[in-house]
């Protein structure tokens, strides 16, 4: 999970109460956020685009800006300017709770829990009077980013190190909510000089050029060029790949705001004199759309107080309806519920408390049967039942704060038999003096076949998309994996003897199934290490399980010719035991003679 | 009937029967041939039977040093005798002058001035300071003790000579001149001697034979009783031995059969799954979105053979599709997007065991159900210290009508306490098939700082439980053991637990 640094001035300032470090972090971890601790950074701006990276104090400086890419050549200290250190708490992303992505998100509920200010947060939301103004052709295959949602927050105050919030906002969201920007991506722009209403059309690749952020020659480009040229553009050309044209959005003089999902314009990039923000989200899904528009639109309001809220008319095709849509969804919840799914006597009252902790605002339904009427923020992602809303009643509560009790009903333990068999053979094996080892299931053909000389039968389940070549298939047998192990330890003893008790896949030949087995498998390393000492253990094994085993001749090529031997119980074959050959032994890498021995273990 | 001895007890008794008075070790030593120390030991063992008597006479060793050697050796005269030689021939002379015609210095000779007085062979003159001869004879050598002591040592002056607790006390001024003069060493030494008891006697007139000595018993020794004759050397018990190591069962697996039991203590009925699932089970079942990224290809092993699995019956799967699609008639808005079969019917390495606890719960929904299983789990990672591609995971249910948050805590803080953690904490998680859901931490005793998440759990959601036909509250857990295995034995690369080394296998004691 991505690791946020939250400023810790700007969030007690923004929670408007003295609150301790330790406290701090007992409540966002009574959230749920992993706190990794508090810590102190340096911010430094790129003297070649502008753009503010965060080091810990003791990181070195980059070599390179992660923006626009320049080198920061030997002096990086004349490269980049220092802008002074901050407190931070840093913490991994909750990527379910967008809204707890920054300082102002994380004030907002925070203050509810400490009861600083409960219920739903409220948004005076007036309407901005701009309209972006939607070309048909965004749904079209060849250009296809069909969904915006626009919003303004008017009022704002910047400095660098907020923008370099804003934007680190933008980020995280983009992880979280817009799958790397790939369902919805955002751009915050000053709104200041554009002329409404804006339009969200497509563009060729050589059409026009416009200046995009992040270079340090601020030279104009065209999409192409950006996609081909520009490290963002590099970066994220994938998802423009099927594209024809481009989508873009511009003002009504022509004033290139971004080429979604890709970069901004330069010439509309945040600046510290920046007061009004327009914001857009563009993407491929309704749903993460809409909600992206509304946690960064709520965010930026709680980040900047006095700032407001202002909507934008999205018309296109006969359509037209107003972003960011803040009106809470509505949902009933029985406080009966709550009460069941935690385990402790709740009534209204406390139910309606514990959801106004959380930030939900709450009424007595009119209809029937007493449920609460609850009042979802509309930058809540996370609500799609009753039981979410009883989740976070759960946290208002505080999980230390639960009983821990256990079920009082009558319930009979049981053992699955393939235990119980995996547990006679491994009592009769260490009886016997074998040490038990465990390898892993996930390995490869030349480990399985090619090293015990023998042939690939196609029997094995195969991964489509393995992470190394080393494992690719799973085992159909043990042998491989006690050999491994054998030469894995040639140091030290000579005289070895382990075994294996575990699950092995075969694919029934004609058929897409797939058989689990238990097997056991064991080795005896030893320079005098023959056939009758493995064949004895065999009968012993099979003594142990009540069961009589004869063994016929066998032309496994894992043993020596005329070595191995062919373990048949009742009519039907159970494995194989036998002398390994040299040529397997020197694969591995084992010098000393080893005898080995793998059956199958009938759970009956 | 005689007795067997051992052979330096048997040497002991033959040796003093025949004597009546006691006899010095050393002399026994020389007369049986055996080694003294072992007649020495001999004399305490049979002293402590009543069959000899040790008998202890403390006396002075008188060794001759290298200066005493070297006046022997010479024939010289002793200097005081000199000096009375000179000034009987040339009558008084002073000290300097004296020492001149010793062609020693006047120091020196200063030094034997007080032998020359106390043997009374001069004076010194009571003017001038000249020193003068006694006059008349000079008396026999030996009648000075210590010349006649030293005169002990003419024949062999290595021997030492020995003088009883009474002589030694007779000749103490000799002793001390010799001393001084740094000519002899004086030892106090105890003087060992054995004599034999009238038992002892009457033992030996029985009869007694010599036992034989061996290092180990064996079975011929057993066989004509003849161990009865055999004394069996002592060992040094004391000594450090080779290490000795059990057979024994992987450490890993010790702790998958103690998470085993722990669940079996508390009622669970064991299943068993499958490695291989269909995305639809352990996926879509548990309402885990089909574009989630848990799902992608660089998380989730998806299979080339097997490809494809067929669903389970068409009710089932239509249930499935509407909790996604809108939620169907659970409650829930559901995820709102267009539900695949297709990417339903995709094989993957099971990404977590709760593909087999659900699909325990659709077969019998019916409350009240434990149902658990310890099985292995696939993640797509490259191995390194803290990553393996598979793991393993204990995943449970509790189906009850009673089932609650509250339960489950005490559920999994009772799990963690029978595997030997006191102290267990819980934080809100979030994951697509619980709410609400409860990450676990357990704490090391001796580590008060470190708590180690170790899974996660949370009441399946109506959206999961619904469409299995259950409509009583599941509780539900998938807990990591390789990590809880690591925190036991404080190992900290997880390799280690497949990729053994064969000595951590033997040295990890055991714990169940």
């Amino acid at each position: 999970m991505p690791v946020v640094g939250i400023p810790t001035d700007l969030l007690r300032a923004r929670i408007g109460a003295t609150v301790s470090d330790k406290k701090l972090d007992e409540l966002l971890d009574r959230l749920g956020c992993d706190v990794e601790g508090i810590t102190t950074v340096v911010r430094y701006r790129c003297t070649a685009c502008g753009a503010l990276v965060e080091r810990g104090e003791h990181e070195e400086l980059l070599g390179a800006c992660p923006e626009c890419l320049t080198a920061a050549g030997d002096d990086r200290r004349a490269f980049w300017t220092n802008l002074g250190d901050a407190q931070v708490i840093r913490m991994e992303l909750l990527p379910v709770r967008p809204d707890l992505f920054d300082a102002g998100g994380l004030a907002r509920a925070v203050r509810g829990l400490l009861g600083i200010e409960t219920g739903l947060p409220v948004y005076d939301v007036v309407a901005s009077g701009i309209e972006v103004r939607v070309d048909p052709a965004m749904g079209d295959p060849r250009s296809y980013r069909p969904h915006i949602a626009c919003g303004v927050v008017r009022g704002v105050v910047l400095d660098d190190p907020t923008i370099r919030l804003v934007m680190k906002m933008q980020e995280d969201l983009h992880w979280a909510l817009g799958r790397d920007r790939k369902f919805a991506s955002i751009g915050v722009y000053d709104l200041r000089g554009l002329k409404s209403p804006f339009h969200y059309r497509p563009v060729g690749p050589s059409e026009l050029r416009f200046v995009p952020l992040g270079t340090p020659d601020a030279r104009a480009m065209t999409p192409r060029e950006i996609l081909e040229e520009h490290p963002k553009g590099k970066s994220y050309a994938k998802l423009l790949e099927k594209h024809e044209r481009y989508p873009l959005l511009i003002d009504d003089a022509a004033q290139v705001l971004s080429m979604p999902p890709i970069i901004n314009s330069h010439e509309t990039a945040l600046r510290t004199e920046s007061t009004d923000l327009f914001i857009d989200v563009t993407g491929i899904e309704e749903r993460p759309v809409m909600k992206t528009l509304n946690v960064v639109a709520t965010s930026l309001a709680e980040l900047f107080p006095g700032s407001r809220i202002e909507t934008v008319r999205v018309t296109g095709d006969g359509s037209s309806r107003s972003t960011p849509d803040l009106s809470p969804a509505t949902t009933r919840l029985d406080p009966a519920a709550a009460s069941s799914v935690i385990g402790v006597p709740l009534d209204h009252t406390t139910v309606a408390r514990h959801l106004e902790t959380m930030r939900f605002g709450v009424k007595k339904a009119d209809d029937h049967e007493g449920k609460l009427a609850v009042a979802v923020p509309a930058y809540r992602n996370d609500i799609l039942h009753e039981v979410d809303l009883i989740e976070d009643v759960a946290i208002a509560i505080g999980l230390s704060n639960i009983p821990r009790t256990l079920i009082p009903s009558f319930t009979l333990a049981s053992e699955r038999p393939e235990r119980v068999a995996a547990r006679r053979a491994a009592t009769a094996l260490l009886g016997l003096g074998f040490t038990e080892v465990m390898s892993l299931m996930l390995t490869n053909p030349q480990e399985l076949y090619g090293n015990t000389r023998r042939d690939d039968p196609g029997d094995s389940v195969v991964t489509a998309n393995p992470a190394s070549r080393e494992q690719s298939i799973i085992r159909t047998g043990l042998a491989a994996g006690l050999l491994r192990f054998l030469a894995d330890n040639r140091g030290g003893g000579i005289v070895r003897k382990l075994f294996e008790a575990d699950d092995v896949i075969r694919i029934v030949p004609g058929t897409a199934e797939p058989v689990e087995k238990l097997h056991v498998a064991a080795v005896i390393q030893d320079r005098t290490a023959g056939f009758a000492g493995i064949r004895a253990v065999c009968d012993a094994l099979a003594r142990e399980f009540g069961a009589i085993i004869e063994c016929d001749p066998c032309d496994d090529p894992l043993f020596l010719e005329g070595r191995g031997g062919r373990i048949v119980l009742d009519g039907r074959d159970a494995g194989v035991a036998g002398e390994v050959h040299p040529e397997v032994l020197e694969n591995f890498g084992i010098h000393l003679p080893v005898t080995l021995l793998e059956l199958e273990l009938n759970q009956t | 009937m005689s007795r067997s001895l051992p052979a330096h007890h048997c040497a002991l008794l033959r040796d003093l029967s025949g004597e009546p008075g006691p006899r010095r070790i050393a002399d026994i030593a020389l007369a049986t041939g055996v080694d003294q120390s072992l007649i020495a030991a001999a004399v305490r063992e049979l002293a402590e039977e009543g069959l000899v008597e040790e008998i202890e006479k403390p006396f002075d060793e008188i060794t001759l040093l290298d200066a005493g050697k070297e006046w022997i050796a010479s024939g010289e005269e002793l200097p005081e005798f000199r000096i009375r030689a000179i000034l009987d021939e040339e009558g008084p002379l002073p000290l300097p002058e004296i020492a001149a015609r010793l062609g020693s210095s006047p120091g020196e000779t200063g030094k034997v001035l007080r032998f020359l007085f106390s043997r009374k062979l001069a004076r010194k003159e009571s003017a001038g300071g000249n020193l003068v001869s006694s006059g008349g004879d000079l008396p026999d050598r030996s009648a000075f003790e210590d010349i006649a002591l030293l005169r002990r040592f003419a024949e062999d002056p290595d021997a030492p000579v020995r003088l009883t607790a009474e002589e030694s006390n007779a000749l103490a001024g000799a002793l001390g001149d010799l001393k001084a003069r740094g000519f002899v060493k004086v030892r106090s030494r105890m003087e060992r001697s054995a004599a034999i008891t009238p038992e002892g006697s009457d033992l030996v007139a029985g009869g007694i034979e010599e036992r034989i000595e061996r290092n180990r018993l064996d079975a011929e020794l057993l066989a004509d009783g003849a161990w009865r004759k055999v004394t069996f050397r002592p060992y040094d018990v004391t000594a450090g031995t080779a290490p000795a190591y059990p057979a024994k069962p992987h450490p890993l697996r010790r702790i998958l059969d103690e998470t085993r039991r722990a669940f079996h203590f508390m009622g669970f009925e064991e299943v068993r799954g499958h490695y291989v699932e269909s995305a639809f089970w352990d996926f879509d079942a548990l309402f885990q979105p089909q574009d989630h990224p848990a799902r992608e290809m660089q998380d989730t092993f998806y299979l080339e053979r097997p490809a494809r699995f067929d669903l389970p019956e068409q009710k089932f799967v239509e249930n499935i599709r509407a909790v996604h699609e809108n939620g169907g008639d659970t409650g829930s808005i559901g995820w709102g997007y267009t539900w695949s079969d297709e990417e339903a019917r995709r094989t993957v390495l099971r990404t977590h065991t709760t593909a087999a606890t659900i699909s325990a719960l659709r077969e019998d929904p019916a409350p009240p159900r434990k149902v658990f299983l310890v099985g292995r789990v696939f993640r797509r990672e490259k191995t390194d210290y803290k990553h393996l591609p598979e793991f393993h995971q204990v995943d449970g249910i509790i189906v009850d009508g009673e089932a609650s948050l509250s339960t489950l805590l005490g559920t999994l803080s009772r799990f963690y306490n029978l595997m030997g953690f006191e102290q267990v904490k819980f934080r809100p998680a979030f994951f697509p098939y619980t709410e609400p859901s409860v990450e676990v931490f357990v704490r090391m005793p001796g580590r008060e700082t470190d708590w180690f998440e170790l899974g996660g759990s949370g009441v399946f959601r109506p959206e999961v439980t619904r469409p299995c036909g259950c409509d009583v509250p599941v509780l539900a857990w998938g807990l990591g053991l390789e990590r809880l295995a690591m925190v036991r034995y404080g190992v900290t690369d997880m390799r280690k637990l497949y990729m053994s080394d064969f000595r951590w296998l033997e040295e990890t004691e055991l714990c169940l």
